[in-house]
């Protein structure tokens, strides 16, 4: 909402500049986002009259023209484009310093010269408009400007222009009145005169009145002021009209349309004028539209309506959308004798759901959704009576009707003490008092208390809690002390899922691996293509309103994210890419609100090193990754991790793994399917990690029950056995394992031999035993007789035999 | 005597170079004096030893120099050491002064030369240390978790632990409970992404859900944290995402005041912004909160002056668009209807909450200026922080 001071003082006499009066505002919480000043004075700019523009003769994007000053003739180059022989334009001549602090000097421009210059609106700093010189006839609507003459004795005086962000919940700021009333109450100021005279305004309806046919037949609409002018002209505004509407942004319709808008902007209520003679009756009557009723608004749209709306109809047909739109045939025209006027209450949620089905957001009905003030009508159609009179002298007031409301009485108790409980400081009842009168509230003391009359306009003021806010605005939040920071015994914890997740992040980052975070929302094709992949089971969760097609759809995993990261890093020519994500997947399993699961999944492609310029360097191949992942597993403190081959869909089968502890599946690795990888367009292998943290939350949370190291260092036993290829490393260690017992600590693989020396169809497998007891210190003799155990036993379970060292 | 002249110059080498053994011994002036004064024949003999000594090449050459002068078996100087028992009493003290001299020179510039040679060799040797090593590769968190478990840290001194809520909600806690009224406007500043099927359910368009989920599960006195990510259904550009990240805070209690919350909000402010940048608390509308506040902090990008030095004067200030402060929050005391949409009594109990964006606070800090950045996981964006 803009707020020109100088309309403002109309309404109320406050001292302050327009800066002092800006922070009154925002401090009482309607923000104001900017203060524009318009028309700084101009000395040394004057009426000019342009008698010849032709192009300069040595450039082809300026104009060399001949101006008339009023004092003699001069030779002006200018590059607007509008510039013609004819218009009348404010001239700055040689000397003038400009708003901008430029001073115009006589000069050559490409070899003409150039004595002084012609501005445009922004060059006067009257708007933010550059596009051309000012056409100074159009501008102020006059013909008669005398040439020479300075431009401030034609143009308004200076005045500021304050941008204030209107809260939802103040409807009443939507008008100069209501915030007058702000800045009143803020600076300690005084409705002037005018201001009292015109808001205690009532309609002159007399029971003479000639009475119009109106029909109210819809309880959204429960109040109606229609009123019939006869022998009105149609025309122009005049300059104040036209100026007041410029400042708010609005242009200028004509003298009767110009006038409910000026209403509009003033007091917060819209009002739409008919032309009589279209109105079929006359008369009016509002009802809900009936399904699949049409009418052409006054943007020229043809509309289709359903019951959702309110309409106004005449005798026969509709006639205006009620607080959104008026028809188009029914509008005011140039040939407009005799108006009606309309100046009703309709309920702002009608309003609402009428306005959003139809896609319309208008100024009225802007208003009427946040609740135009029940009890301002009155006054604003007297109002708008009074200023078309002045403005077509000869009317006469025609048929009138008027359906009041009976505007609800709201009575609140204040308790001084709770004023005191929430915002933190005491109030005493009399300046609780001050603070609310100055808003124009009612109020009486009761005892202790006070009983507030809630003025018609704060639709906000429900509560007794809303007028503490009132209270503690009125006071002033600097006003309020900080108190002193005590935790009465209160401690914060670190949560499961936190500790948990705190781990995951720093076991990845330990890794060398970034921390990713992508976007919750992907495309279809990009859910379908990794669905699963996390072992998911449910469908994927679709938005209805997406807002375009590549965030249709909440991720069932983290891998669609990652994916789209390293595709990225590849295009913009990383030689590697190494990220990690931890969020949630989301499935829909049937329940009111989907599953989301958190889970963490990382993917690494490209070199091992950031960098090595020796042999050490390679590619990162499945079983680098898989040390990767099987180094954060057992920083989760996942102990014991069973891999077995996996070929589900999107990884690629023979290398690709699912990871089971306890029973349950917790991750899955390996390198990603080659069609998956396609849909990202990227080429490189691509390794994939993915695991579910819930049920990694107990063991990497938990704490651990030491143990004592060993005194005696642990015995060592290579041993190396020929299995059949199909036999597995995991197959063999589970054999060791189990057949070692208690003895047994650890299993270790230190090679794997295929070729030269192997029998047909095995491979060799050595596994280095280290072995330990606690003390005594295990004997040669029973180490002897483990190894002949387990040897034994990977014979008959591994069909491995043991290969002698030479 | 002629003895111990002929056997000290017996095991001179034609063969050795000779070299200037300044470069081996810095006082060799001086020793050779003393030398000289003891006996001119034995400095002369000893300069011999000490040049060849000065030019031995290798560790071989200046061994057999070494052998030849000091050896135990057949080393010149050990031989005429020997014999100078026999000499008479005033041939002793000359003799024995002067070879006892001359073999500590010879002593003293083979190990120099032997210093000297080791020097060498592993300079030959020496690795080229200016050669990039081996680099493992580094990670790094995410700059949004790094600035919200800067502000969890600080909340979490505070006294507040972090509560954790659905990203998919019901609009009954997304809105319902939050006291937005259906079809009321406030509703436009969130726009909503709903999910397909179910008109109930929607994307969470802040963290507050989790207040209602949290006083719906626990009793007060509460003090809880709410990070997470939130939807607005809006078109993507430089500034707006349609997903990112708030962090709310809620503190429910007896006679929570708003002096509570202004305390809170501005050891915030001291915290993660500067000790001293000047704040400010001012009114605004949220209908869960009443009264409503809105932190501010002054503009850092022209220290509140509101306007910025220009090619052509000042001009206004591109961030606060000359109004001197920026947004950093919103907050409040919690309304009286939402405790009552969770059951608990608005006389018993009050309480403030406030909710903040990570993003601001990110691109504020670090100089951000597109808020795409955040998701699109560039490494070279990423790697910085």
């Amino acid at each position: 909402m803009r707020l020109p001071l100088s309309w403002l003082r109309e309404w109320v006499e406050v001292e302050g500049t327009a800066e002092q009066i800006a922070e009154a505002l925002t401090t009482r919480g309607f923000y104001v986002e900017g203060v524009e000043h318009h028309g700084a004075p101009h000395p040394g700019i004057v009426v000019a009259r342009v008698l010849a523009a032709e192009k300069h003769p040595n450039a082809d994007k300026l104009k060399l023209c001949r101006v008339d000053s009023g004092s003699g003739e001069l030779s002006i180059v200018c590059g607007a484009p509008n510039v013609t022989a004819g218009m009348t334009v404010p001239l700055a001549t040689v000397g003038t310093t400009m708003p901008n602090g430029l001073v115009i000097k006589a000069a050559k421009i490409r070899g003409q010269l150039s004595q002084g210059m012609l501005c445009s609106t922004r060059e006067l700093m009257l708007s933010d408009d550059h596009s051309g010189i000012l056409e100074l006839a159009e501008y102020l609507g006059r013909t008669d400007l005398p040439l020479g003459s300075p431009i401030d004795d034609h143009l308004p005086p200076p005045d500021a222009v304050l941008e204030v962000e209107v809260p939802f919940n103040r409807p009443d700021g939507m008008g100069v009145i209501g915030l007058a009333r702000e800045v009143k109450a803020a600076l300690g100021g005084r409705w002037t005169d005018a201001a009292r005279t015109r808001l205690a305004a009532r309609p002159a309806i007399t029971a003479t009145s000639t009475p119009f046919p109106l029909t109210l037949d819809d309880a959204d609409c429960p109040a109606f002021f229609a009123q019939v002018v006869h022998g009105v002209h149609v025309g122009e505004s005049p300059a104040w009209l036209k100026q007041k509407l410029a400042a708010m942004g609005q242009r200028s319709i004509s003298n009767l349309v110009d006038l409910t808008n000026l209403l509009l902007f003033e007091y917060g209520q819209p009002m739409h004028a008919y032309d009589l003679a279209k109105v079929a009756g006359p008369a009016l009557h509002v009802r809900a539209a009936r399904e699949g009723e049409r009418l052409t608004t006054l943007d020229g749209r043809e509309r289709t309506l359903t019951a959702t709306q309110l309409l106004i109809t005449d005798a026969g047909r509709p006639v205006g959308v009620a607080g959104v739109m008026g028809g188009a045939d029914s509008e005011v025209s140039a040939t407009t004798t005799d108006v009606l006027l309309e100046c009703a209450w309709f309920a702002p949620t009608r309003v609402r759901r009428s306005a959003r089905a139809l896609g319309l957001a208008t100024e009225a009905s802007k208003r009427y959704e946040r609740g135009v003030d029940p009890g301002i009508g009155a006054a604003a159609a007297q109002r708008y009576l009074t200023l078309l009179l002045e403005l077509c002298p000869g009317a006469k007031l025609g048929a009138g009707a008027w359906v009041e409301q009976a505007t609800p009485e709201v009575t609140l108790t204040l308790r001084p003490s709770r004023a005191e409980r929430l915002v933190g400081i005491p109030f005493t009842s009399e300046r609780c008092e001050v603070i609310l009168s100055a808003l124009d509230f009612g109020v009486t003391h009761q005892g202790d208390a006070l009983a507030v009359r809630v003025p018609s306009w704060r639709l906000d003021c429900r509560l007794e809690d809303d007028l503490v806010e009132e209270v503690a605005r009125g006071n002033g939040y600097d006003r309020i002390p900080e108190a002193p920071m005590e935790t009465h015994g209160a401690f914060a914890v670190r949560t499961p899922r936190e500790r948990t997740e705190r781990r995951a992040l720093e076991a990845m980052l330990a890794r060398g691996l970034s921390e990713a975070w992508s976007g919750s929302l992907v495309s279809v094709a990009e859910a379908e293509a990794t669905l699963g992949m996390a072992g998911e089971q449910g469908g994927l969760v679709r938005l209805a309103n997406p807002m375009s097609t590549e965030s249709a759809v909440l991720r069932p995993n983290l891998v669609a994210g990652l994916l789209r990261a390293v595709a990225h890093n590849l295009r913009q020519g990383a030689p590697s890419v190494r990220l990690f994500e931890v969020g949630a997947g989301f499935s829909s399993l049937g329940a009111r609100l989907p599953e989301e699961r958190r889970m963490l999944a990382a993917v690494v492609t490209g070199q091992r090193f950031r960098h090595a310029h020796d042999a050490a360097q390679a590619s990162v191949d499945f079983l680098e990754a898989k040390g990767l992942w099987q180094a954060w597993l057992r920083e989760m403190r996942v102990d014991a991790a069973g891999w077995r081959a996996y070929a589900g869909r999107g990884w690629k089968p023979g290398a690709s793994a699912e990871v089971a502890a306890q029973g349950s599946s917790i991750a899955w690795a390996g390198a990603v399917a080659r069609d998956v990888l396609a849909a990202w367009q990227i080429d490189a292998d691509v390794h994939l990690f993915v695991a579910l943290l819930e049920p990694l939350a107990e063991g990497a949370t938990a704490t651990v029950r030491a143990q004592v190291p060993g005194r005696f260092p642990p015995v060592r036993r290579d041993l190396a056995f020929f299995v059949p290829r199909a036999v597995t490393h995991a197959k063999v260690e589970q054999t060791l394992a189990h057949h070692g017992g208690g003895l047994l600590r650890e299993v270790q693989l230190f090679d794997v031999y295929e070729g030269p020396g192997t029998p047909q169809g095995t491979k060799g497998l050595d596994d280095a035993r280290p072995s330990h007891h606690a003390e005594p210190t295990l004997t040669e003799a029973q180490v002897t007789v483990l190894q002949a155990r387990l040897v034994t036993a990977v014979a008959t379970e591994c069909d491995g035999a043991l290969r002698e060292r030479g | 005597m002629s003895d111990v002249r002929s056997l000290l110059a017996a095991r001179l080498d034609p063969a050795w170079g000779r070299a200037e053994p300044s470069g081996l011994l810095a006082d060799w002036p001086e020793r050779l004096a003393a030398l000289s004064a003891a006996s001119a024949e034995v400095a002369s003999i000893t300069a011999d030893y000490v040049s060849a000594i000065a030019a031995a090449g290798d560790a071989a050459a200046l061994q057999s120099v070494r052998n030849a002068a000091l050896s135990r078996e057949s080393g010149a100087f050990t031989e005429a050491l020997a014999l100078v028992p026999s000499l008479s009493v005033d041939e002793k003290r000359v003799w024995g002064k002067a070879l006892n001299l001359g073999r500590k020179a010879v002593e003293d510039a083979d190990k120099a030369r032997r210093a000297q040679l080791e020097a060498a060799r592993e300079a030959d040797h020496a690795l080229d240390v200016t050669l990039p090593g081996r680099e493992p590769w580094t990670g790094r968190p995410h700059v949004l978790a790094q600035v919200r478990d800067d502000l969890l840290d600080l909340f979490h001194g505070l006294g507040f632990s972090v509560y954790t809520s659905p990203e998919v909600e019901l609009d009954e806690y997304n809105f319902g409970k939050l006291n937005f009224a259906a079809d009321h406007p406030a509703r436009d500043a969130h726009d909503t992404y709903f999910v397909e099927g179910a008109s109930d359910v929607v994307l969470r368009t802040h963290t507050s859900p989790g207040w209602v989920r949290a006083m719906e599960e626990r009793k007060p006195p509460l003090r809880l944290v709410f990070p997470g990510r939130v939807y607005r259904a809006e078109a993507v550009d430089a500034s707006h995402m349609d997903q990112f990240h708030q962090i709310d805070g809620l503190f429910v209690d007896r006679d929570v005041s708003m002096a509570d919350l202004k305390a809170t909000l501005n050891t915030f402010a001291r915290a993660i912004y500067r000790a001293d940048l000047p704040t400010r608390i001012i009114p605004i509308y949220f209908p869960f909160v009443e009264p409503g506040v809105q932190m501010d902090v002054q503009c850092v990008r022209c220290d509140g002056r509101g306007h910025v030095p220009g090619e052509e004067g000042a001009r206004r200030c591109p961030v606060c668009k000359g109004t001197q402060w920026v947004e950093v929050l919103g907050a409040g005391m919690v309304h009286p209807n939402v405790f009552r949409a969770v059951g608990i009594d608005p006389e018993e109990y009050t309480g403030f909450a406030f909710g903040m964006g990570l993003e601001r606070i990110a691109m504020g800090r670090y100089g951000i200026p597109e808020i795409r950045l955040f998701l699109e996981n560039d490494l070279r964006f990423l790697g910085q922080f």
